[in-house]
């Protein structure tokens, strides 16, 4: 559904974005994972058509993001990072502008709305009395109006309470079972282990892993263990260790082992040892 | 560019912006200051006026005499009092310009030759009215004793050579509306506008909008919501004040062009500012935009004259001021359609650069 080749956007000496190449198969979540300024959103900025590339090519269901933008804007839709809602207008009367706009009948904000939660009365009321967890679902449903086959999500959850966003993570998940393709950016990584089905990793403009979270785990993450003893003492070992591996057998014979959990890595791992800082 | 998506913006904008208080603001206070100069000005020089009270021989024809005499010039009201001392005081208070106390059998003795003693009362600081009748007060009497004038007098209206200055030549109530109507233009052009589209920018709505339109439209439809108030607010504001342009379609043909040209500009400056620079700066950006409407056709400074010729306003209220009068009072209109045109190209030119850089 996406293709990137070599997107590089430059301002001035800064190289924002530095030659990614990925794809994003139609029905998947695909997670963009960096620190502030490796490129998130100026990636998003160009797949959106906001910003021309310096060199590299973009598709998004076979059109170029460039040169057939007018194809491709019906086709895909954004959640802003930041909530950029008419706040003088209610609810209502923002998804029905953005209706208008995209020539779809008005009766779609009102699905919408029961979609993403927002009630008949909230809906009503003025944007700017609403919290950020309402603006959130709203900035969703308005995405949604168009049945966007591309969902881009900047930072979605990012503000939100944990109920909120368990809500908003709830929703984005239903649209991939649907069928929607979503591209998101966070700063989470449980978020991102949740949701996505592959992730890429940002660094410095350029894409330093991209794979499943499983496999970014095991590739990057510690392979070991903690085992406690009757005695209550407690030796963490390495996996691959074979000096490890005999202790290990000992314990288990001499019947000394009480407990083991192994250190499966976490992606706040994977990144650390990627990127040399925790997000 | 699709008009559905240009006419669902310009209409979001128009609902949205007249519950901006700063958009508002810009509408009303021209509108406003041309209703007032309409009230508190007049076109025309008032007639003087003068108040004589008389005290009395009440069969003496010697007040209405004298009010037909001095009528051309002054505007005569005859009060008559109860006695002496009303006179006495109408004259003090200035409720007066001038007072008699005639005698009784005054026409009479005047007739006779007897010379009655008639009793004349200025304040010590006449009215031009009150000088007058009084000076107009020897001949008159003339007249009811019967005597022949020593001259007969050819008294002959010169036409005075028409001022070059545009206030005489418009009416200063004209003048004074038509300015408002230039600053209700530039107003709504360069505050109004641009802060319905600084106010997209600062709040990322902006970013919203192109995801589904294209600049252009958005654009657009900015102008048409500019073009949409200054359509409404201009014949309004003509209608209230009863001005009514001589040569309507150069009125409108100028107005027209200077609406499109400062517009471009509103988005220009909409595209560069933030609403909060836009709330600080914006008033002083526009008062070079403002004051040639001003001073256009007054006898002002060289310099200043040539500077305000370079600015758009000039030339729209030099094509107004044409279209008020229906008189060619200023020549060479068709160069202050292309200093607009001008001023046009470069506004747009400039905003189209502007979002050019934008989508890179």
């Amino acid at each position: 559904m996406i293709v990137v080749k070599d997107l590089v956007k430059q301002y001035g000496q800064i190289r924002a974005v530095d030659g990614i190449s990925f794809d994003v198969q139609a029905g998947e979540i695909f997670g963009l994972l960096g620190h502030n300024g490796a490129g998130k959103t100026t990636t998003i900025r160009m797949l959106t058509g906001r910003a021309r590339p310096t060199s590299g090519t973009a598709t998004i269901a076979g059109h170029d993001v460039v040169s057939e933008l007018a194809s491709i804007k019906p086709l895909i839709n954004l959640v802003f990072e930041e909530p950029n809602l008419y706040t003088r207008l209610s609810g209502r009367d923002n998804l029905h502008f953005f209706c208008d706009l995209y020539d779809v009948p008005r009766n779609r904000s009102d699905e919408l709305l029961e979609a993403v939660g927002l009630n008949d009365a909230a809906a009503g009321r003025k944007v700017k009395g609403y919290s950020s967890g309402m603006q959130q679902r709203l900035l969703i449903a308005r995405a949604l109006i168009n049945s966007p086959k591309v969902l881009f999500l900047d930072e979605p959850t990012r503000g939100l309470d944990p109920a909120s966003a368990r809500d908003v993570r709830g929703i984005i998940a239903n649209l991939a079972r649907q069928g929607t393709t979503v591209f998101l950016t966070t700063h989470y990584m449980e978020e991102a282990d949740e949701l996505c089905h592959r992730i890429a990793f940002l660094s410095q403009g350029a894409i330093v892993a991209l794979d499943s979270p499983r496999e970014l785990k095991l590739r990057y993450g510690q392979r070991s263990a903690t085992v406690l003893l009757e005695n209550r003492e407690e030796h963490t070992i390495q996996l691959d260790d074979p000096a490890d591996a005999a202790r290990l057998e000992d314990w288990m014979r001499d019947g000394q082992v009480l407990t083991v959990h192994s250190h499966e890595g976490t992606l706040e791992d994977v990144f650390i040892a990627l990127a040399g800082r925790a997000l | 560019m699709k008009m559905k998506r240009i006419l669902t913006i310009f209409r979001k904008d128009v609902r949205d912006a007249i519950r901006d208080a700063r958009v508002l603001m810009a509408i009303i206070v021209p509108f406003g200051l041309g209703v007032f100069y309409n009230v508190i000005m007049d076109d025309d020089e008032p007639t003087p006026s003068a108040t004589i009270s008389w005290a009395g021989d009440r069969t003496s024809q010697l007040p209405r005499r004298l009010a037909d005499a001095t009528r051309d010039v002054v505007d005569v009201t005859l009060e008559e009092a109860a006695d002496e001392a009303t006179v006495h005081k109408e004259v003090a208070d200035e409720s007066a310009d001038i007072g008699f106390v005639i005698p009784d059998g005054f026409d009479d003795a005047v007739v006779a030759g007897e010379q009655p003693e008639l009793v004349v009362l200025l304040p010590e600081s006449p009215s031009f009215g009150g000088d007058y009748i009084a000076a107009s007060l020897a001949p008159v009497l003339r007249d009811i004793a019967g005597q022949v004038q020593p001259v007969r007098l050819d008294v002959q209206t010169v036409v005075e050579q028409e001022s070059d200055d545009v206030m005489s030549r418009l009416g200063l109530r004209t003048y004074f509306v038509l300015a408002s109507a230039t600053a209700l233009v530039a107003m709504i052009a360069l505050l109004a506008v641009p802060v319905v589209l600084a106010d997209e920018s600062d709040r990322k709505t902006l970013d919203a909008l192109v995801m589904v339109a294209s600049y252009a439209e958005i654009i657009v439809a900015k102008a048409v919501f500019g073009f949409t108030y200054i359509l409404i607010g201009l014949p309004l504001l003509l209608g209230l004040t009863g001005i009514v342009p001589d040569n309507v379609a150069l009125f409108a043909g100028g107005m027209a062009a200077f609406s499109i040209a400062l517009v471009g500009f509103g988005l220009l400056l909409g595209g560069l500012f933030n609403a909060s620079q836009l709330n600080t700066w914006g008033g002083l950006l526009l008062l070079p935009v403002l004051f040639p409407a001003f001073v256009t056709g007054l006898p002002v400074p060289k310099p200043i004259e040539i500077g305000a010729l370079l600015l758009p306003t000039s030339h729209a209220t030099r094509i107004a001021v044409n279209g008020i009068s229906g008189e060619a009072i200023f020549d060479n209109i068709p160069l202050s359609f292309g200093v607009l045109a001008l001023w046009a190209v470069a506004g747009y030119g400039l905003l189209f650069w502007r979002l050019s850089r934008r989508e890179s």
